[in-house]
């Protein structure tokens, strides 16, 4: 059997942990410099307000409502991810991390599973202080359904195989995972509105229509393992920011491109990878009738993970999509076409002095990863504040030991 | 004939402890008996003295379950707070350790963060 363990609200919930004068209180967390929701506890789900609202609409609105506002505060996330990961691991085999808050596992032998799904439910909540929702069934498209339902009941459920029909004649099949907003308008359209339609069609029929992806949703929704892929090796990063105030020169827009390639330049660095091909991407406020998209992408001189390497061939992109007397509200870069940075070839006409500050690049890179002071001075005006916002971030809890929570 | 030999050659015995090398001692394997579960948090406060003092760090164990006589981090009133747990028939109060404080009875539900397993103290603070 397979089973789903997903955190309810996990940002949210991870900056109630250690803040006891916020139990059953609400509390929101905002986007990267503070844009939008994107994590909220149920209680202040109860006074109205909805992810992705954006925070200078509902600001106001948030503040007389006495509701606690956090910045993202990824260190700590991700600390408490992969404590809760690792924990999991000793209750469960081949743990997947599908996400920052859910995973995938395999039940470890033939057992009650119903009981087995209630004390991983109990024991999660009491080593982590997070509330995990617990899913088993046959299949990871089963489990995702019997997370949702424990979600709603108690903490954990379990779909047992002469259950299925039952639970399926019941789930929308815009609920089922990998059926996404059109996907869902098209099965609608062919008569299919419950995931158990979905299952009586023929193989052939749901090939024709909705590929073999759909296919493979369908078999799984029939019990038969499908989805079995680890995480997919990545093929590409992304940076990307919306400013506070709109920004129209090309050098501020400059100091924003440099800032994700720094960003990008640590995610290639972390993982050993060099990339190929950057893009560029600047928007103007797409509510309003000028919307400009600008976008371009063009391949590096050399694959590179090398922040002012990167930033070299962005800036030259940015050149060529830049407009003047526009005011820009987001920017974004993006690397792809990555590979490992130890398989790099050079050119035959390489100069030996080409390929030692290469690789001099490489070593100043990796060192950079562990100075999250270093920075280039092309982005330093984010550094200063005038962009980048996280004005509510919370302490590094777990971390930083000038940081740890009191205690009285 | 003579044969000419290039390379190094390393002189002297080889080490007759190098089969026999341990690991150095690890401060986290003693004091981080369930890594995943346990936490650090910061005293402030004498109340616990002279058990524990402002700026000590207890190490906090969440995966136990508090028994009678553990030093545990309980939630009252909002806060954080560090006491021994004295369970006396279905009886529960949080004791300081320092007697210039009143004990604490718990009414209703104890709200446990974890169990104290050990604390670090250092006379000349190099970090934090």
């Amino acid at each position: 059997m397979m089973g789903l363990a997903d955190c309810n609200s996990f940002y949210a919930s991870c900056e109630k942990l250690f803040r006891p004068d916020l139990r059953d209180k609400p509390v929101v967390v905002l986007s990267n410099n503070d844009g939008c929701i994107v994590a909220l506890t149920s209680e202040a789900k109860a006074l109205g307000f909805e992810r992705g609202a954006t925070y200078a609409e509902c600001r106001a609105q948030l503040e007389t409502s006495g509701v606690t506002v956090f910045s993202s505060n990824y260190a700590l996330y991700q600390d408490i991810s992969d404590r809760t990961m690792n924990i999991l691991r000793h209750f469960a085999l081949h743990v997947e991390p599908y996400s920052i808050d859910e995973s995938f596992f395999t039940v470890p032998v033939k057992m009650d599973y119903p009981d087995y799904a209630m004390r991983l439910h109990n024991t999660l909540k009491r080593m982590t202080g997070l509330m995990i929702s617990v899913g088993v069934a046959r299949t990871k498209t089963l489990a995702k359904i019997a997370n949702h339902i424990a979600k709603k009941n108690g903490g954990a459920h379990c779909i047992l195989p002469e259950t299925e029909s039952e639970v399926l004649k019941n789930t929308p099949i815009g609920d089922v995972w990998g059926v996404g907003h059109r996907l869902n308008k098209t099965m609608l359209h062919c008569g299919i509105s419950t995931a158990w339609d979905l299952t009586q069609r023929s193989d052939a029929w749901i090939r024709r229509m909705f590929s073999v992806t759909g296919l493979r949703t369908a078999c799984e929704l029939r019990g038969q393992i499908c989805i079995d892929e680890e995480n997919p090796v990545r093929q590409s990063f992304t940076s990307g920011i919306s400013f506070e105030k709109k920004i129209s020169t090309i050098d501020d827009l400059e100091c924003t491109i440099s800032c994700h390639c720094e960003v990008l330049s640590r995610k290639l660095v972390n993982r050993g990878l060099a990339a190929s091909f950057i893009s560029v991407q600047i928007l103007t406020d797409r509510f309003k009738d000028d919307f400009y998209f600008g976008n371009s992408s063009r391949a590096l001189e050399q694959p590179a993970s090398y922040a002012p390497a990167l930033f070299r061939s962005a800036k030259a992109v940015l050149l060529t999509i830049f407009r003047e007397g526009l005011e820009y509200k987001t920017s974004r870069v993006s690397v792809f076409g990555l590979s490992k940075l130890a398989c790099r070839q050079f050119s035959l006409f390489d100069s030996q002095n080409e390929v030692s500050r290469l690789e001099k690049e490489d070593r100043f890179a990796r060192f950079s990863v562990c100075q999250p002071e270093l920075t280039c001075l092309s982005s330093g005006l984010l550094r200063k504040g005038n962009l980048l916002r996280h004005c509510h971030l919370s302490p590094h809890y777990t971390t930083r030991w000038s940081e740890l929570p009191s205690v009285w | 004939m003579i044969t000419e030999i290039l390379g190094s050659v390393t002189c002297g015995f080889p080490s007759p402890g190098l089969e026999h090398r341990e690991e150095p001692l690890d401060f986290n394997q003693l004091l981080f008996r369930h890594p995943s579960s346990t936490y650090c948090l910061r005293a402030s406060g004498d109340s616990m003295e002279p058990l524990i003092y402002p700026g000590d760090i207890l190490i906090t164990d969440r995966s136990l379950r508090p028994r009678d006589g553990d030093v545990i981090i309980a939630e009252v009133d909002g806060m954080f707070t560090a006491k021994r747990i004295m369970i006396k028939d279905s009886s529960i109060s949080l004791v300081p350790e320092n007697p210039s404080y009143m004990p604490v009875p718990i009414v209703g539900e104890l709200i446990s963060f974890g169990v104290v397993t050990g604390i670090v103290r250092q006379f000349r603070r190099s970090n934090g």
